[in-house]
């Protein structure tokens, strides 16, 4: 049954924008942050005086990040004096779950007309240091009964969830290397992509270093210094703009949780079969949502904060059926020419860790025509699934005109 | 039961809290208990405040056997968590509880070689001290 919802083809993406993505920036991501907003707001052919709206989610996910903002986290706030547009906008948030949250805030106040023109923005920071280290002697809340077990990396926790995967599917790190390695051929033609000049081999990733049984360090996004930035309006607007647009056609996203609904297990890395419950809710409320299916797709960005997310969602989309993804992505099936062009910019794991803006941003690219080298002709209907399949994770639809 | 090697690194000690005070409590005297709610019978690791199935708040702390069955794990050779420098490699499973449905524990199986940990292996609950209030429920192979 077809629920359509109310927003469908009221909200356009008319301008995306990035900084540099560096490992470390000599630059606070505060500047980074208003270059991503001025290139964003250029590429649509609009002015900062034209905003009047803000949204974003700032968290930095680091044991012991200072929340510095400007440093280490970008709020809305830092964003609106930087650029002292304190005065005209009229709505703001900032959200939790990921950036995606901020983005469906975003839809929401344009398509409400709280907004007529906002930006969603998302930045990150790479610290000095080893990534992310828990470093307390004592811990609490939810926390105490995962940490003291040597679990605070999600590498981990959901690596026991693709560890099962492995073991009911068969598949192998060879299947995963094809995923990683189309991550970083699209990459190349991703002028922002932290690893656009960098190639990799499948023996490359078949020699990295183990951090478990199953992960190597090219199954996780490298952390860097970086921002994205995307501007929304309505879809009258956008008509009278120069450049084309990317229309909203629907989002889903979970909350509650469908995989531990009446359990309390734990929300870093549930057990496997949470997880590919949870993405089939998500990617079935979009189909309802929007009438949309996933043969109408021309082109996918899944998240891939870790690689095997990326089997997940493809798989919670129905691209395939569930434990068939690694043999799915085989053989250019997912390449830019391939019958499922999948994450064309890079994945986070060839541009860098902007925490699942830059599938947003490539979605929302491929639709309106601006991908440039990496542009799937004639894509129509573009797709970004982002989060790790649980609480927050979302689901975007845009088509290139709406509907 | 065994205790932290003097002189290492502790790895981070649980702060017991209202929800959870009772389960570490019972942990210390080597009894791994989990709640249960009086009402419709079902179980939550972590503990909850009101029941998800029938939301009630009568919930109790219940013994468990202790034995349980691995359905996930993965083995870290990084260390990321204070205390583990002189644990690693180390096995992180995932444990379901024969005689609490629906509970998956996150946790560590030790005093079984590495290679030995397998998708369906059969465990029992042992404790480590970490401090006068806490001890750790841990999982080993059954025999």
């Amino acid at each position: 049954m077809t629920e359509r919802t109310g927003i469908a083809g009221k909200v356009a993406v008319v301008g995306i924008g990035g900084s540099r993505i560096e490992r470390r920036s000599t630059r606070p991501i505060g500047q980074l942050t208003t270059d991503a907003i001025h290139a964003a707001l250029a590429d649509a052919g609009l002015g900062l005086a034209d905003v009047d709206g803000l949204a974003t989610y700032p968290e930095l996910t680091h044991h012991g990040s200072p929340n510095i903002d400007g440093h280490d986290v970008v709020s809305v706030d830092f964003v609106a004096r930087q650029l002292a547009i304190g005065p005209q906008v009229r709505w703001h948030v900032q959200t939790d779950s990921m950036v995606q949250n901020a983005f469906v805030e975003g839809v929401n106040a344009v398509a409400s007309g709280a907004s007529d023109t906002c930006v969603v923005f998302r930045a990150m920071h790479n610290p000095v240091g080893r990534y992310n280290v828990f470093d307390d002697a004592q811990v609490a809340g939810e926390q105490q009964f995962y940490v003291p077990y040597g679990l605070h990396r999600g590498y981990l926790s959901w690596g026991a969830a693709y560890g099962r995967y492995q073991h009911l599917y068969g598949a192998t790190r060879e299947d995963m290397s094809a995923l990683i390695l189309n991550n970083r051929v699209n990459a190349a033609r991703n002028p922002r992509a932290y690893f656009r000049d960098v190639p990799l081999t499948m023996d490359d990733y078949l020699g990295a270093r183990m951090l478990s049984d199953t992960i190597c360090l090219f199954d996780l996004d490298i952390p860097v210094d970086g921002a994205i930035a995307l501007v929304l309006t309505t879809a009258e607007r956008a008509a009278d703009l120069p450049g084309r647009a990317a229309y909203v056609a629907g989002y889903a996203q979970d909350v509650g949780g469908a995989g531990h609904r009446r359990s309390s297990r734990l929300r870093v890395g549930p057990p496997l079969e949470d997880v590919q419950r949870t993405g089939r809710e998500i990617v079935d409320k979009l189909w309802r949502g929007t009438g949309l299916t996933a043969e109408d797709v021309d082109v996918v960005q899944v998240y891939d904060g870790y690689s095997f997310f990326m089997y997940w969602w493809l798989e919670a989309a129905g691209f395939c059926g569930e434990g068939e993804a690694h043999q799915f992505a085989q053989g250019g099936r997912i390449a830019l020419d391939g019958e499922l062009p999948t994450n064309t910019f890079g994945g986070q794991l060839g541009e860098g860790r902007l925490h699942g803006i830059g599938h947003i941003a490539e979605a929302a690219a491929q639709a309106s025509g601006r991908a440039g080298a990496r542009q799937v002709d004639g894509a129509d209907v573009s797709l970004a699934l982002v989060g790790t399949l649980g609480t927050g994770s979302t689901a975007v639809a845009f088509t290139s005109e709406p509907r | 039961m065994s205790i932290e090697p003097a002189g290492l690194a502790a790895r981070p000690v649980p702060v017991p809290d209202e929800l959870s005070a009772p389960f570490w409590a019972a942990a210390r005297t080597g009894s791994l208990v989990v709640q249960r709610c009086q009402g419709c019978g079902r179980h939550y690791y972590p503990p909850v405040p009101v029941c998800l199935g029938c939301s009630g708040s009568d919930l109790a702390f219940a013994p468990s056997s202790g034995r349980g069955r691995v359905t996930s794990y993965a083995i870290s050779y990084d260390q990321h968590v204070q205390g583990f420098e002189h644990r690693t490699p180390y096995a992180l499973v995932y444990v379901e509880l024969d005689d609490a449905p629906g509970v998956v524990m996150m946790t560590n199986l030790v005093e079984s070689p590495l290679d030995a940990v397998r998708i369906g292996a059969e465990v029992e609950v042992t404790f480590e001290v970490l401090s006068d209030e806490v001890a750790l429920p841990q999982f080993r192979a059954r025999a």
